[in-house]
């Protein structure tokens, strides 16, 4: 008989249905990474985060650059929280990403003492103050990182931040700008930016990621048997929650790049045809 | 793999696989209802052979009937087994739901698990199961995977061997990825050969 072993790969868990019940009252640490593609993405998955943490009682600080944390404060407002309010209470802290930024950076990555030292002087106040459920934090200093072409700093930035998420039981929120379905994303810093966290939010919308790719992969790879089973049998996931419709992407990432470009361009496409014609029907 | 003696083992009945362990929680990926039958009848018609209490729990494309005319085809006596309660072919409706709702993880997992006590207490050699789960929708796919998730610990060690079947074309590459890591091995019919793959895949 024809046989094959494979070593048993992480178990994936797919309970959360859509990004709102992974940001809602995630576990303690959590670390969460939104891919957004907009910026309007971007404040709206923030907001969320940010609206549900205060509203649960606890002490949420952001670290963003001013435009998005405009944004967010619009989202706060148009969910019925008055910024202004809970910051004048200590439950809220705006802090610039730009200048922390600038302030951790040694050469072209982040000093790892200046980087935790900075986060203590925000957090150990709200940390310690026993008014607050507990502590959220929103950032996006791997995003200005990566804007500005520091791929490694990238990575470092969530290595460090792991570390404080970890060692204060933190509920952190990452959001990182990129475009989803585009294959250089997949040959920089995506995945080690997903594997440094314990959640992956990969799409505003599961079931619409999830058909996109289904059919993408089906046009491509045609049904999922023989070697290619055999590869999603053994693939090693990363140990991170997320759906199982971007799994499927680090997989060929992984074990078959040469596919890769031609699913994510058909996944794109059928994306925004669903997309389409979900608006059109209201 | 880790074979735990020679009487652990059955014949799993699916052509050219021979031997698989008791405890085996097997997926199969189908494209359409006729290698759904080319699966599921030689299955069940090996564990009739060997004395295992069979039970087959059936959805699109291939209702209870059809699969009792399928097995009847290969030569099976259903009559004369379902009366010795050797073979039981159920619709998903009667299996998975009671009184039109969906039973939790652990009320199935404890229904095979006593379908298993019953089994060896009537004097079979173990208990043999299928279920085709074509009835599943978004909204219950992941609920499922969780019951999937459990089964899979459920019956390692156990005197059952189970064979869940997934349409390949609703379930798609990421419905795949959910299946396979639920289950300790995945029987595959690719170039027209079947074999199983995977972690608990008899070396």
């Amino acid at each position: 008989m024809q046989t094959k072993t494979a070593e048993r790969p992480h178990a994936l868990r797919t309970q959360h249905p859509s990004w709102q019940d992974v940001v809602r009252s995630p576990p303690r640490p959590a670390h969460i990474v939104q891919i957004c593609d907009s910026d309007e993405v971007l404040v709206e998955g923030a907001g969320y985060f940010v609206s549900e943490g205060l509203d649960a009682g606890e002490a949420v600080i952001l670290t963003g650059t001013q435009d998005h944390m405009s944004g967010i404060r619009r989202v706060l407002r148009s969910r019925g929280a008055n910024p202004d309010v809970y910051e004048r209470r200590g439950q809220l802290v705006f802090t610039d990403a730009e200048e922390a930024v600038n302030h951790v950076l040694e050469g072209d990555v982040p000093d790892r003492a200046r980087f935790e030292a900075l986060a203590a002087s925000v957090m150990e106040p709200l940390y310690n103050d026993t008014r607050w459920a507990g502590l959220r934090w929103w950032g996006e200093m791997s995003n200005v990182f990566n804007k500005r072409g520091l791929s490694t700093a990238v990575v470092h930035d969530e290595e460090i931040g792991d570390g404080i998420c970890r060692k204060y039981g933190l509920r952190l929120m990452c959001s990182f700008q990129c475009d989803r379905f585009d294959p250089q994303n997949y040959n920089g810093c995506l995945q080690e930016v997903c594997a440094r966290h314990t959640h992956v939010i990969p799409a505003e919308d599961y079931a619409l990621h999830r058909v996109a790719v289904n059919r993408a992969v089906a046009d491509v790879l045609g049904e999922i048997k023989g070697a290619a089973l055999q590869s999603l049998l053994s693939w090693k996931a990363l140990s991170c929650e997320m759906p199982s419709s971007q799994a499927v992407l680090f997989w060929l990432r992984d074990t078959m790049p040469e596919y890769l470009p031609a699913v994510l361009a058909r996944a794109r496409a059928y994306h925004r045809s669903t997309m389409r014609r979900t608006e059109v029907g209201g | 793999m880790s074979v735990r003696g020679a009487g652990t083992l059955t014949e799993c009945g699916v052509p050219g696989i021979g031997k698989i362990p008791y405890g085996s929680h097997m997926c199969h990926l189908y494209r359409d209802r006729d290698s759904l039958a080319a699966a599921l009848v030689p299955f069940f018609a090996a564990g009739l052979r060997a004395n295992e209490r069979c039970i087959w729990v059936t959805a699109d494309p291939l209702r209870a009937p059809e699969a009792a005319a399928e097995l009847r085809r290969a030569g099976v006596d259903v009559g004369s087994s379902t009366r010795r309660g050797a073979l039981e072919i159920v619709e998903f409706s009667e299996w998975y739901l009671r009184d039109g709702t969906s039973l939790g993880p652990e009320d199935i997992c404890a229904m095979w698990l006593a379908e298993e006590r019953r089994a060896l207490d009537a004097g079979f050699a173990g208990l043999r199961v299928s279920g085709n789960v074509s009835f599943l929708t978004p909204d219950t796919w992941d609920a499922f995977m969780d019951y999937e998730h459990a089964v899979d610990f459920a019956f390692r060690g156990r005197r059952i061997v189970a064979l869940c079947t997934y349409s390949m074309q609703a379930c798609g590459a990421a419905g795949a990825m959910d299946i396979v890591r639920r289950h300790t091995c995945a029987l595959d019919h690719a170039d027209e050969r079947w074999q199983l793959l995977g972690a608990a895949a008899p070396a």
